[in-house]
């Protein structure tokens, strides 16, 4: 008769601990490869993607173009190679500034407070009360559309979320012990806020910018989708979407590759995310 | 007679505003001689930890004047107060969480050393290194507790590690704000031999502020008693504890816990 085996707790824990660790190793690896194409994305595409040919439009995917050809008979598939790169690059530098900008807002609020956080929660709140995409074409009918102008506008509202969370975080912290012990030791507030606190509350905030990601590069798209973001011949999946609209009966290829490619990218990015949140929270994962 | 090291003038303090008003310290007043170990002793809420918390410029005062070594410290501000902490350094009730859960135990007191004792630019990474062992060895603990993060401390050893970055600067007042209530009893009276030890071999002054009316009457020279925010009774340990004139401090006395065992 088999035995019903009991795994000991500690056994237990070890295992849950390795998928955690598994499961965020491998995406980290696959956002890595993500990132890599994009980068080099120029040098391994099949055909030129701005290459024009009137004879082979709206082509179905064939071994010589693998996601077809699009209403300019441009390949399709180069040109979601190259848009990777745009949406991309474009979403990751729109994360990496509004993150820091937003925890530096944040803290600095949270710490000092006074008017000094009136001031940024109040300009914070107003940016909030609009919708992303409706302040877009705001910034893109006052300043005019193109790719700067997309990321500006999305980049108005972007850094609020961290700006939120660390003045919060910063706020609770501040009264913690080993915060006045570390002004006893004769830290300046300079360093209290970014030797002390930040290393303390970063780890919510990555995960928040990972997260964001896939949220700004559907930000981008949805704006170039709409003709505000990036403009044609420039390839961008948003647009690229955008330019198959009218071509979805006979040549449903041209919108749909860039589209798919688009969601698992987010997909990918946003099970990163939630992986880094559970390799870093110390309830699920207490080995680092 | 020599100056004292610490003297407080009619110190308040107060929290929130109308209705919601607690006056957290009323009118307290003390002093402190040069090598001297004073007990402030009170319940919870008698307003002990913001008096530690005035006089180590946590928290601004509302009134009065504080003077330490001669000087008025009320009103310092910035550098000033990398002066004061030169010579008056504090050890917390929580000892783990007086060290940042992301610094090892020795970058945390490197801090101090840096901060408030030498020149980092002038000191090898050598000898800044023997520096923190030896004020480990002070403190009763091994070279290697420098590479631990606190939370692989134990609370006595935390507690010790926490002494040794208070000591760092060779205070001239250490205050203890209950040091050792979060530690168990055998923790508790290692590390209260250990602060006995160090005020006498660094000539320094402690203010230990305590619950623990017992363990304040064993150690201190004099004793404060507070009582919802205002000092009913001080003077000499003997005084109080043989003759106490307040029924606060008899009520007090009269609390200490005592277990009879039958035989």
């Amino acid at each position: 008769m088999d035995e019903v085996k009991i795994l000991p707790m500690e056994e237990k824990k070890k295992r849950s601990l390795n998928f955690v660790k598994l499961r965020f190793y491998l995406l980290m690896v696959i956002t890595i490869i993500l990132i890599f194409i994009s980068i080099v994305a120029p040098y391994m595409v099949p055909n030129d993607p701005y290459a024009t040919d009137i004879r082979g439009r709206n082509l179905p995917p064939s071994q010589e173009f693998l996601f077809g050809t699009d209403s300019h008979g441009r390949c399709v598939f180069s040109r979601v190679l190259i848009g990777a790169r745009t949406s991309i690059s474009a979403a990751l530098m729109l994360v990496i500034i509004t993150f820091v900008i937003g925890t530096t807002i944040g803290i600095v609020c949270g710490y000092y407070g006074g008017w000094i956080d009136n001031l940024f929660m109040r300009i914070a709140d107003i940016l909030l009360a609009f919708p992303d995409i409706i302040l877009g074409i705001a910034v893109a009918g006052i300043i005019g559309g193109g790719l700067f102008n997309a990321m500006l506008a999305l980049g108005l509202t972007g850094w609020t979320q961290y700006a939120r969370v660390a003045r919060s975080n910063v706020l609770t912290m501040k009264e913690d012990t080993f915060i006045q012990a570390a002004r006893l030791s004769g830290n300046s507030d300079l360093r209290l806020l970014f030797r002390h606190i930040l290393p303390n509350i970063i780890g919510v905030l990555v995960v928040i910018a990972t997260l964001q990601i896939g949220t700004m590069m559907m930000g981008i798209a949805g704006l170039s989708f709409l003709g505000l973001g990036v403009q044609v011949p420039q390839a961008e999946w948003g647009s690229m979407v955008n330019s198959g609209r009218s071509y979805l009966q006979i040549a449903p290829w041209i919108s749909l590759f860039p589209g798919l490619v688009m969601m698992v990218t987010i997909i990918i990015f946003n099970l990163f995310g939630d992986a880094l949140r559970d390799f870093l929270d110390p309830r699920i994962n207490n080995s680092s | 007679m020599s100056q004292p090291i610490l003297e407080v003038h009619n110190i308040k303090k107060t929290f929130g505003k109308g209705k919601y008003k607690i006056t957290a310290v009323d009118d307290v007043s003390f002093q402190i001689m040069p090598g001297e170990v004073l007990g402030l002793v009170g319940e919870s809420g008698s307003g002990k930890s913001t008096i530690a918390k005035l006089i180590t410029h946590l928290q601004k005062v509302d009134e009065g004047n504080i003077f330490f070594d001669g000087k008025d410290i009320s009103n310092i501000k910035g550098k000033a107060c990398l002066e004061v902490y030169k010579e008056m350094q504090m050890v917390f009730q929580d000892p783990v969480g007086s060290f940042n859960p992301r610094m090892k135990i020795g970058e945390a007191i490197k801090e101090t050393l840096c901060h408030l004792c030498y020149n980092p630019k002038a000191m090898s990474k050598a000898h800044m290194k023997e520096a923190i062992v030896s004020l480990l060895k002070q403190v009763g603990l091994k070279s290697e507790y420098a590479n631990k993060y606190p939370h692989q401390l134990s609370g006595g050893e935390c507690q010790r590690a926490a002494i040794a970055r208070a000591i760092a600067v060779h205070p001239k007042l250490l205050i203890c704000d209950e040091a050792t209530s979060a530690l168990d009893v055998s923790a508790q009276a290692q590390i209260i031999e250990l602060l006995m030890e160090l005020e006498k071999s660094l000539d320094m002054a402690i203010l230990f502020i305590s619950h623990d009316l017992a363990l304040v009457s064993c150690i201190c020279d004099r004793i404060c008693v507070l009582y919802k925010g205002q000092e009913v009774e001080s003077g000499e340990t003997k005084g109080i504890i043989e003759a106490p004139k307040h029924p606060y401090t008899k009520k007090l006395l009269s609390s200490v816990l005592q277990v009879d065992i039958g035989e």
